[in-house]
C-alpha cells in the first residue's frame, strides 16, 4: 500500500485523542475527588490537558502531512537537507516558552496551597512507609506524637476525621516511597531520613485507596492501604477503641466446639 | 541506488550477543533453587491415599511379640583405642569472672577419655523398645537435678525417665536460660541461685542438645526416655543397665556426641561389634537369658569419632 | 564487484528483518523450554532434612516419602487432606492452585497471589524474593510460629495466625493483608496450617523411615541370611509402603494423629493472664511509671536477665551469637557438609543442597528502643512474648513452660517488664544506670 506508514502513524493522534474522549464514558477517568483543593487541581489538569491536547492535534496533523508528502515510495528524488527558517524557529520557541511561563505562574497559588503552606495545626497522624506496608502512628489522647500513649497501627488502614484540616507527617523506614491519595489529589514522595508534610481536607465519608506511587522494590504493587474518613464523633470513638485495644490485657478463650 | 543511504547498519555480532544475554538472563532469572530432590509419582500417591483413606482399624496387628520372663543385666565398658584427645577450653567471651575458674575457661567435654583406664565418658546406651519394664526402671515421680555451674552444665549427657521432674538449677552468680531442643522444646530463664521445675512429656530417639542462649558455648545433651533402660558411661567408660526384660530381642542404641555415625550414633566395626551385628545406625541387638549378667567390653577405635 | 556488493547489502537487509524475529522467537522458545516452568508446580521435599547428618535418607525412600505425602496432602494445584486432619478442603481450594477470579469476583489461588513469592510453593520460606529479605520469610514446615498466644512448645491458634495476616509483622517484610475479605484470610490461615501439617508429616516420616525402617538382611527359604561373594549378608531396604503394610499404615495414622492433636489443642494452651495480677491503672501515669521502674530493675537484674541479650541500653546489642531453629538447622547441615561427614553416597546431593541454601543469619535480639514490636503492640502481645518466650528463637520465656508448671517470674513482674519495655523508646538512652547487679559488671 502506498501510504501505509503515513496512515499507521496517523493512528497515534487518532487513538490518542479517542482515548481521552471516550475514557470518561467507560469510567476510567480521574478517581472521584473528595477533597477541598481537588477542584483546583482538576481544573488545572483540565486546562493543561486542553492546551496540550490542542498542540498535540496540530503537531500530529503536521507530522502526518509531512509523512504523507515525503513518503519514500512516491519520492524518487534524493533527500535534501536545509538549515531551515530562523523566523519559524523563533516563533515555535517563543510561543511555548511564554505558554509554559504562563502555566508556571498560573498554578503557583494551587501549588503553594498544597505543598508550601502547611496549616498551623499539630500532626493528625504519622505515616511510615516500609517495604511493603504503610504504618500509622496517631498521637493519642495527649495529641503529641512520640509519647507513651501513641497509637500505632500496622494494618494499612488510616482513619481520619472528615471535613477537618489534616496534617500528616510522612516518613520512610527504608527506601523511597510515595504516599499517594488519588481521591484527595495529593501525592508526596517519602524520603528516608526526611519528614515530609502533607495536608488536605476530606469532604466525604467513606473508604478510599492509599497507594505507593514510587517504585520501591519488588513488592511495590502490593503496597496499598485504605483511608477512611469518619465524622468527628466516630473518629474519636475509633481512636478510643484503638487505644483500648493497645491496652488489651485479657484474652478471650474460644469455647470448645 | 540512493535508497540504501538511509539504512543504518548495526553490528551483527552485537545483536547476537544481545540475544544471548537476554536468553541467559531469562534462564538465570527463572531458576528455582528449591527444586531439588524427587517429586511424587501420581499413581503411587493415589494408591497410598486410597490405603490411608481406607479402614485402618482392621488387621490383627503385627507379628506376635516374643516375651520372656525374668530379668537380666547388661554392663560393660567403652575403651578408647588410641591417644586420648586433648580437650580445648570453652570459648568464654561473656561473664568471664563467673564463667572461668581462676581466670581459666573450663575445658570442653566433647570427647572425654580417662587417662588411666582409657574409658570413654558420656556414651549413651539405651533400649529402643522393651515389651516389659521392671518397676525399678519406671518413673518414680522424683525430682532430678540438672545443674549448671561456672557456665557448664554439670550433667553433660543427661538421661531422663519421663514422668519424673527435672529441677533445672542455676548455681552461678549470673543468669542463664536453658534452651532444650527437640520435641519438648523448653526455653526459660533460670535466675541466679534458683531452681525451675520442668516436666518433659515426650520421648526422644537420640539425645537432643541443651544450650544457653546467653552463654552460647554452654552445651549439654538431654535424653528423655519412657523407661529407665538407659545408661551413660561414667568417667571410666563403664555402664550398667539392670533389670532388663529377659528372653526378648532387645535393640540398643549407642550414641556419643562426637561419634561419626548418623545423628552422632556410635558405629563400631570391630570384630566384637560384628558379633553383635552392630548396625550402621549405631544399634545392636541382644537376647538375654533370665538372670544373665552380660558384659560387653568394647574397644572404640579413634576413627569412630572421625579422628 | 558491484553485483557482489549489492547482494551483500540485500543479504544484510534480510538479516535486519529476520534477526529480530529470530531473537524474539528463540528467546521465547528458550524461556518456555528451560527457564520458567509453565507446567504445574510440584511440592518438593525438605532436602536439608532428607540429607541431614541425623536422618540420611536414601533416594528410594525420598521417592516413597514424596509419594506418601502426595497421597496424604495432594499437590499445590489439587490439595487434599485426610478427614482426620480436620482441615476444610473448601477453604484450602480457595488458596491453592493458580491465581484467578471467577465471574462473580471470588478470588482463588490466594496463596500463589499473595504469599508464594516469599514463602515458596512448599511453604519453605525460600520463595524467589526470600533472599532479599531480612529476616527471612517463615518456613512453615516445622509448624513453629513465633507470634502466638500459646505456651512456647504449643501451636498457634487460628486467631494468632489471622492476627499476623491482618497486622503484618512490622520490622519485617511481612505486610498487612487486612484489605482481604475475612473469608480469604481464613482460607489462607487454613492453607498455612495445611503446609505446616504437610511439613511436620514429612519430618515424622523421615524420622520413622530412619528409625524403624532401613536395611534388612535378605534371608532364604530356611531363614538363613543370603551372603554375597565376600561373605557379607545381602541387604535390601524395607520399602515405605502403607498400601501393603498394615503396621506402617497404623504408624502413619498415629503420626498424623499426633500432629493434628498438637494443632487441635492450641486453644487449650492459650496463656490467660491471672485476673489478680493484671494492672488496673494503666491510664494513671504515676502508677505506670512506678510499674515501669520495677520492670527496669528486673530488666537489668539477674532474675529476668533481659539485659544480657537486649543489651545494657535496650538496643539489642547484647548476646548476638545464637541462631533461631531455622538457621540452626541450615547451619548444622552446612557444617556437616563442610566437614565431609555423613553418608558418602549422598555427598554430591548434599553439596548441591548446601549450595542452594541462603546465607545463615544470627538471631539478633530486638532493639527495644524502636518501639516496633513484631508480634503486635498490644500489652497482651508483649506479655505473651515475655511469658512464653519466642518459639524457635533464642528468646526464653519467664512464665511456666506449660500449664501448671513453675515460672521464673510472677505475672505481676512480667506486667512490670511490659510497662518498662513500652516506655523504653521514650527513655533517655544516656540515663545513668544505678549501681548494677553483679552480672553487668561482668559484661566487660
Amino acid at each position: 500500500m502506498k501510504h501505509f506508514w503515513s496512515f499507521l502513524f496517523f493512528l497515534v493522534p487518532v487513538l490518542g485523542v479517542a482515548t481521552f474522549v471516550f475514557a470518561p464514558h467507560f469510567n476510567i477517568w480521574l478517581p472521584r475527588d473528595i477533597s477541598e483543593q481537588g477542584r483546583t487541581i482538576d481544573s488545572l489538569f483540565m486546562f493543561i490537558l486542553y492546551l496540550t491536547g490542542a498542540v498535540f492535534i496540530v503537531t500530529e496533523s503536521v507530522l502526518f502531512y509531512f509523512v504523507w508528502k515525503y513518503d519514500g515510495k512516491s519520492n524518487e528524488q534524493p533527500v535534501l537537507f536545509s538549515h531551515g527558517s530562523h523566523a519559524l524557529e523563533l516563533v515555535w520557541t517563543i510561543i511555548p516558552a511564554v505558554t509554559l511561563l504562563f502555566i508556571a505562574i498560573y498554578q503557583m497559588q494551587a501549588w503553594a496551597a498544597i505543598k508550601m503552606d502547611p496549616p498551623p495545626i499539630s500532626y493528625t497522624c504519622e505515616v511510615t512507609g516500609r517495604q511493603f506496608n504503610w504504618d500509622f502512628r496517631y498521637p493519642g489522647p495527649d495529641n503529641e506524637l512520640y509519647t507513651l500513649d501513641d497509637i500505632v497501627r500496622t494494618d494499612g488502614k488510616l482513619y481520619l476525621p472528615v471535613n477537618e484540616e489534616i496534617l500528616l507527617k510522612i516518613t520512610s523506614g527504608d527506601v523511597l516511597h510515595s504516599f499517594f491519595l488519588p481521591n484527595l489529589r495529593v501525592k508526596q514522595d517519602v524520603v528516608p531520613g526526611m519528614a515530609q508534610k502533607m495536608w488536605f481536607k476530606g469532604k466525604k465519608t467513606g473508604g478510599y485507596d492509599i497507594v505507593c506511587a514510587e517504585l520501591c522494590g519488588w513488592g511495590h504493587y502490593k503496597m496499598k492501604g485504605r483511608v477512611f474518613f469518619l465524622p468527628r464523633n466516630e473518629y474519636d470513638a475509633k481512636l478510643a477503641e484503638f487505644s483500648a485495644e493497645q491496652n488489651t490485657m485479657r484474652v478471650e478463650v474460644p469455647e470448645e466446639e | 541506488m540512493v535508497k540504501q543511504l538511509t539504512h543504518v547498519r548495526t553490528n551483527k555480532l552485537n545483536r547476537y550477543t544481545c540475544a544471548l544475554l537476554l536468553t541467559g538472563l531469562m534462564l538465570v532469572g527463572c531458576r528455582r533453587v528449591t527444586d531439588l530432590g524427587p517429586v511424587a509419582n501420581p499413581s503411587a500417591a493415589a494408591k497410598a491415599r486410597e490405603a490411608l483413606l481406607g479402614d485402618t482399624s482392621g488387621g490383627e496387628g503385627s507379628a506376635e511379640v516374643v516375651t520372656g520372663t525374668g530379668w537380666a543385666t547388661l554392663k560393660g565398658t567403652f575403651i578408647f583405642d588410641g591417644a586420648p584427645p586433648e580437650m580445648p577450653p570453652y570459648n568464654v567471651n561473656k561473664d568471664t569472672a563467673a564463667c572461668t575458674i581462676h581466670g581459666k575457661a573450663p575445658l570442653q567435654e566433647t570427647l572425654l577419655v580417662d587417662s588411666a583406664t582409657k574409658g570413654i565418658a558420656n556414651v549413651a546406651i539405651f533400649v529402643r523398645k522393651a515389651s516389659r519394664v521392671h518397676e525399678s526402671a519406671q518413673a518414680t515421680n522424683e525430682q532430678v537435678l540438672f545443674d549448671q555451674k561456672e557456665c557448664v552444665f554439670l550433667s553433660h549427657v543427661f538421661p531422663f525417665v519421663l514422668g519424673n521432674t527435672m529441677d533445672i538449677k542455676n548455681s552461678d552468680p549470673v543468669g542463664h536460660n536453658t534452651n532444650i531442643d527437640g520435641k519438648n522444646s523448653f526455653n526459660q530463664t533460670i535466675p541466679v541461685g534458683e531452681t525451675i521445675a520442668f516436666k518433659p512429656q515426650k520421648e526422644e530417639a537420640v539425645p537432643v542438645s541443651v544450650r544457653c542462649s546467653i552463654h552460647p558455648w554452654m552445651s549439654a545433651y538431654f535424653l528423655p526416655r519412657e523407661n529407665g533402660y538407659v545408661a551413660v558411661t561414667s568417667e571410666d567408660g563403664s555402664f550398667e543397665i539392670e533389670y532388663l526384660p529377659a528372653g526378648e530381642d532387645l535393640e540398643f542404641q549407642v550414641w556419643h556426641e562426637s561419634a561419626g555415625g548418623p545423628g552422632s550414633s556410635l558405629v563400631l566395626t570391630t570384630p566384637e561389634a560384628k558379633e553383635l551385628k552392630w548396625s550402621s545406625k549405631g544399634r545392636f541387638k541382644v537376647k538375654l537369658a533370665e538372670d544373665e549378667v552380660k558384659e560387653l567390653n568394647l574397644t572404640v577405635p579413634s576413627d569412630a569419632f572421625g579422628l | 564487484m558491484s553485483t557482489f556488493k549489492n547482494n551483500n547489502e540485500f543479504g544484510s537487509r534480510l538479516m535486519n528483518h529476520g534477526l529480530r524475529t529470530i531473537c524474539l522467537v528463540s528467546s521465547l522458545v528458550a524461556l518456555n523450554l528451560a527457564g520458567c516452568d509453565f507446567h504445574a508446580p510440584q511440592f518438593h521435599l525438605n532436602m536439608v532434612q532428607m540429607l541431614s547428618d541425623a536422618t540420611p535418607t536414601p533416594k528410594p525412600y525420598q521417592e516413597q516419602i514424596a509419594d506418601v505425602l502426595d497421597g496424604m496432602f495432594g499437590t499445590p494445584d489439587e490439595p487434599f487432606a485426610l478427614p482426620e486432619t480436620g482441615l476444610d478442603i473448601r477453604k484450602l481450594k480457595m488458596s491453592a492452585g493458580p491465581a484467578w477470579t471467577d465471574k462473580k469476583g471470588a478470588a482463588f489461588g490466594l496463596y500463589r497471589q499473595h504469599c508464594v513469592h516469599c514463602h515458596g510453593i512448599d511453604g519453605d520460606g525460600q520463595g524467589p524474593t526470600a533472599l532479599f529479605l531480612n529476616p527471612y520469610p517463615r518456613d512453615y514446615r516445622q509448624g513453629v510460629y513465633k507470634f502466638k498466644s500459646t505456651y512456647n512448645p504449643a501451636k498457634p491458634t487460628d486467631e494468632d495466625l489471622q492476627r499476623v495476616l491482618i497486622n503484618g509483622i512490622p520490622g519485617s517484610a511481612m505486610p498487612s493483608f487486612s484489605l482481604l475479605a475475612s473469608a480469604e484470610i481464613e482460607s489462607l490461615v487454613e492453607y498455612v496450617k495445611y503446609l505446616s501439617f504437610r511439613g511436620q508429616m514429612e519430618t515424622a516420616l523421615t524420622n520413622y523411615v530412619y528409625n524403624d525402617l532401613g536395611e534388612e538382611e535378605i534371608t532364604d527359604e530356611i531363614g538363613e541370611p543370603v551372603l554375597d561373594d565376600e561373605g557379607e549378608p545381602v541387604t535390601k531396604l524395607i520399602p515405605l509402603d502403607p498400601e501393603n503394610d498394615e503396621e506402617q499404615r497404623t504408624a502413619i495414622t498415629e503420626m498424623l494423629a499426633e500432629i493434628v492433636e498438637g494443632w487441635n489443642e492450641a486453644n487449650e494452651q492459650i496463656i490467660v493472664p491471672e485476673e489478680d495480677a493484671i494492672p488496673t491503672d494503666v491510664e494513671n501515669l504515676k502508677a505506670l511509671a512506678a510499674s515501669a521502674a520495677k520492670g527496669r530493675e528486673l530488666f537489668y537484674g539477674t532474675r529476668a536477665n533481659c539485659m544480657k541479650c537486649h543489651g545494657p541500653t535496650g538496643l539489642g546489642d547484647g548476646q548476638q551469637d545464637d541462631f533461631d531453629i531455622w538457621n540452626k538447622a541450615h547451619k548444622q547441615f552446612l557444617d556437616s557438609v563442610a566437614d565431609g561427614s555423613g553418608e558418602p553416597q549422598l555427598a554430591t546431593e548434599r553439596e548441591e543442597v548446601a549450595a542452594s541454601l541462603y546465607p545463615i543469619r544470627n538471631a539478633i535480639p530486638r532493639n527495644l528502643r524502636n518501639g516496633i514490636y513484631r508480634g503486635g503492640n498490644r500489652r497482651i502481645d508483649l506479655f505473651w512474648r515475655i511469658y512464653a518466650g519466642i518459639a524457635g528463637s533464642p528468646m526464653p520465656g519467664s512464665g511456666p513452660a506449660s500449664p501448671g508448671a513453675q515460672g521464673t517470674l510472677t505475672e505481676e513482674e512480667m506486667w512490670n517488664i511490659v510497662d518498662y519495655v513500652l516506655s523504653l523508646p521514650y527513655e533517655d538512652a544516656s540515663r545513668p544506670q544505678r549501681a548494677l547487679p553483679i552480672n553487668t559488671e561482668l559484661v566487660n
